[in-house]
């Protein structure tokens, strides 16, 4: 009877004993595109998703010229999370490039281009090949975007809801030629997570 | 009893072909509504049956000695969240002929790929011949996870079987196999 309580004892203790600092060690590679809502924060999934409206919308509508140049403007972030606008701006951007149907205009690396400019006129470089100010392509729209959210959070229930707004504006009239948003609402549950 | 069993296991094999969809982002608009959810946890709200095989211990205080009995049951419960469930059970105790008819509570622990759990059930306690008794039984256990749905493991309980005069004491010891549906 004794011998079966500490058996019983032991036998709880010695699996416990292994339990020391916790850390994440045991991972896999996974499939990108898969939905997976670890927590309610905005996620790869809500970017992908705001991302793939965006370039099928702007895909699909007359602009109005042959492969237009594009500018990207501000994307603002209007939610109260952290959530890198830049990333989501240079998904839309690749997408659109690697479609082929329209242009965009470096913004980013204006100032390293100039002072490359500088740079190949000081006369170190070939003046054959020395590349000058006075050719680069003008953009003939910007495109800019804003992120907003909602919260409604009772008891266990949680939504959340996120629209994206983007729009094309023509540089020349200042008309916005194309908008489009997209809008995602997702439902939590609260539950447990251990004890 | 067959019949049961072979219900069980129909229910088993259908349950383990219905797994979650968790849906992708690259499909058509609007095609991943309803999808998702956390992917890496338990799914609440789960029933499973645990397979009991072990020993019963029962201390005999007249003649100052313990006799041991082969103990087999089976054991249904709906765990509602990872850590709280509630179960059903029926053992047989050869040695006493007797029948254990459990109803209780299970608390868990989980620290992958173990799963401590601590237990406070009620029980008849029903043999073949002489009265029958009500009793308490709390417990403890120990399950390895061997697959999302399969659990092996090691539980103790400890029975307090209320008699006209007296408490008789019994131990349990059994290993299960415990199917989640």
């Amino acid at each position: 009877m004794k011998l079966i309580t500490w058996t019983a004892i032991a036998l709880i203790g010695i699996t416990t004993g292994c339990a020391g600092p916790r850390a994440f060690t045991k991972g896999t590679y996974e499939d990108p595109k898969t939905i997976a809502l670890l927590d309610d924060r905005f996620n790869e999934n809500d970017m992908q998703l705001i991302a793939k409206k965006v370039v099928n919308s702007i895909l699909e509508a007359p602009l109005h010229r042959p492969e237009p140049a594009i500018m990207l403007g501000k994307m603002r972030n209007r939610t109260t999370e952290h959530i890198d606008m830049v990333a989501l701006s240079d998904k839309i951007k690749t997408a659109l490039i690697q479609s082929g149907k329209v242009r965009f205009v470096d913004v980013t690396n204006r100032k390293d281009i100039a002072t490359e400019y500088d740079y190949q006129q000081s006369g170190y470089v070939d003046p054959t090949q020395a590349k000058a100010p006075g050719k680069q392509t003008g953009s003939d729209m910007i495109l800019t975007g804003t992120l907003s959210a909602n919260v409604q959070e009772v008891g266990k229930e949680k939504l959340i809801y996120y629209k994206a707004t983007f729009q094309l504006t023509d540089l020349t009239t200042s008309e916005i030629i194309w908008t489009d948003e997209k809008e995602i609402r997702k439902a939590y549950k609260k539950r447990n997570i251990g004890l | 009893m067959k019949h049961l069993l072979f219900t069980l296991v129909i229910a088993l094999l259908l349950g383990s072909g219905a797994s979650a969809q968790t849906g992708r982002t690259d499909g058509a608009e609007e095609s991943e509504f309803g999808k998702g959810g956390y992917p890496f946890g338990v799914p609440s709200h789960r029933v499973y049956l645990n397979t009991a095989f072990g020993s019963g211990f029962f201390d005999l205080t007249d003649v100052n000695k313990t006799r041991t009995g082969f103990l087999y049951g089976v054991e249904l419960g709906v765990e509602m969240d990872q850590w709280l469930g509630i179960q059903a059970g029926y053992n047989y105790l050869s040695d006493r002929d007797m029948s254990i008819f459990s109803l209780g509570s299970r608390f868990a622990y989980t620290y992958d790929p173990f799963v401590y759990h601590v237990s406070l059930s009620t029980g008849l306690y029903a043999p073949n011949e002489g009265s029958r008794n009500f009793g308490l039984a709390p417990g403890a256990g120990i399950d390895i996870v061997l697959h999302k749905r399969v659990r092996i493991g090691l539980d103790y309980k400890h029975d307090f079987i209320f008699t006209d005069n007296r408490t008789t004491d019994m131990d349990r010891i059994y290993a299960g196999l415990k199917f989640f549906f």
